[in-house]
């Protein structure tokens, strides 16, 4: 109940200009009385009686907070200046088609000229997100600079793959504004997955060469086991990893049995074992499923390069899963789809180009973006 | 009766309840509730404005059971508001006895 109950209050808070640490304390006052009723052995439906439901609680903490000027709680769709906001993002569908067919009808431009609807999103995230921190609006742009990036890379220079690395600065970009006090050995542990990423699938396509370069990946559980506290156990480890991957080396260039040189692995993953507490790799019970679904797809993605290279042009979109996990799992629900569009876009565009080479036609897709956040408010 | 005015008293009732002792925040709403007919739901959002006007300062002690909760002290300020809302009370409240009663006798 008490989850339930905090978390309809804070949907419903987030609709208010209001600032994450009085949001904080706010549903810490409440959890807090939820958890002395639920000691005094109260029922829900009395409990309920006692603090209000979460849309009396809103009502009651707007109405009382308005009073004082100081103190107001401004709902982010009443405010005058949001007003001016709405105006601006409520603009722009119809300032962009204007665009669009200008650009269309006089200049022949249709296409790129249909990137003008890009703008309905991004001018409504620019009004909207910078007003709380530079990096939260960074990272609600994030999507939209990676788009345009990523389609200038490819209808300019035909740079579809490996182009698409350009997605990553979405959950780096995340990484870097949930991390403010973190310890900089977290920052590097959490964002290397993606720069690896990056460093082997650029290696990999210029030079052929994924073996023995996935070996970067050895970055990640190597940076990660800096997180130990006794020095024995880092040093302990780290020599094992040093080990595996001469011996893997050695093994591999001597006798070309590349296989028989990963059973090294066995080193490490053996001595993680024995040493380990629940520091190993940083996996929590928060982000055990986000490793999961990670590895998983990376060795989808390298597995089935490696066998079928075909698909190294196509399968890269499975990494968007991650972002769009994430987002499922960690934003509201009714934000879900409008959140995920530009991923969906991504992908319905791409598919549509990459194996019909409908890109003529594919690129209105990302209208989907527009056209889902105005249905979903209106 | 008038909300706003009901509203007024319940601040005064809030300001006075923590006079005596420092109170977290649900057994301000019991001890509230427990005396006076009122919506219970409004008790904590009139709490956290009094905090949020200097009437009141927080602080945490660690609980046995969960997490620290948090106490509510009234302040200095907090205490020459009571002085004056009483006073004005106190004179209001007479002045209302003194008509009641007038219009009673006659």
């Amino acid at each position: 109940m008490k989850e339930k109950y905090l978390e309809e209050l804070k949907e419903l808070l987030l609709a208010y200009d209001i600032s994450k640490d009085e949001l904080i304390d706010i549903l810490d006052d409440y959890g807090e009385m939820i958890d002395d009723a639920l000691s005094k052995e109260m029922t829900e439906e009395y409990i309920i009686k006692m603090i209000g439901t979460p849309k009396q609680v809103v009502k009651d903490l707007s109405a009382e907070l308005e009073k004082g000027k100081e103190y107001i709680y401004i709902h982010k769709g009443g405010a005058i200046r949001n007003q001016k906001r709405n105006k601006i993002t409520a603009l722009m569908p119809f300032i962009s088609l204007v665009v669009f067919f200008v650009l269309g009808f006089g200049f022949e431009l249709w296409h790129p000229g249909w990137l003008v609807f890009l703008s309905i999103p991004i001018v409504a995230i620019i009004v909207n997100a910078f007003d709380k921190t530079t990096m939260t609006g960074l990272v609600a742009l994030s999507p939209f600079i990676a788009l345009i990036a990523y389609l200038i890379m490819g209808f300019g220079y035909n740079f579809w793959h490996p182009g698409w690395l350009v997605f990553l600065i979405i959950p780096i970009l995340g990484v870097f504004s949930g991390y403010k006090q973190k310890r900089m050995i977290t920052l590097l542990v959490s964002i290397s997955p993606f720069l690896c990423i990056v460093a082997v699938v650029l290696i990999g396509t210029y030079t052929g060469m994924w073996n023995p370069y996935w070996l970067l990946f050895m970055i990640i559980p190597m940076l990660g086991m800096l997180h130990e506290k006794k020095v024995w156990k880092v040093i302990l480890m780290e020599l094992s990893f040093v080990i595996a991957i001469t011996a893997y080396l050695v093994v591999g260039y001597t006798t070309g049995e590349w296989l028989l040189g990963g059973l090294s692995f066995l080193i490490p993953i053996g001595l993680s074992l024995l040493l380990s507490e629940d520091t190993f790799l940083v996996i929590n019970k928060e982000n055990k499923d986000i490793w999961i679904l990670t590895a998983i797809l990376i060795i989808v993605y390298v597995g089935f390069g490696v066998l079928i290279p075909y698909t190294w042009g196509f399968l890269w979109m499975l990494f968007l899963l991650i972002p769009v996990y994430a987002i499922i799992k960690h934003s509201p629900r009714e934000h879900n789809l409008i959140a995920c569009m530009p991923f969906i876009s991504v992908v319905i565009f791409f598919s549509l180009g990459f194996f019909f080479d409908w890109w003529a036609f594919s690129w209105m897709a990302f209208l989907l973006i527009p056209v889902a956040a105005i249905i979903k408010n209106a | 009766m008038n909300s706003q005015f009901k509203k007024g008293i319940i601040e005064i009732c809030v300001l006075k309840i923590m006079e005596s002792e420092d109170l977290c925040g649900f057994d301000v709403i019991e001890k509230l509730a427990s005396a006076v007919p009122v919506n219970e739901n409004t008790i904590y959002p009139l709490l956290r404005r009094l905090t949020m006007q200097g009437y009141f300062e927080t602080y945490k002690v660690p609980s046995p059971v969960g997490a620290p909760k948090k106490y509510y002290k009234l302040t200095e300020e907090g205490k020459e508001k009571l002085d004056e809302y009483l006073t004005d009370w106190k004179q209001f409240i007479t002045g209302v006895f003194k008509i009641l009663e007038g219009v009673d006798s006659k």
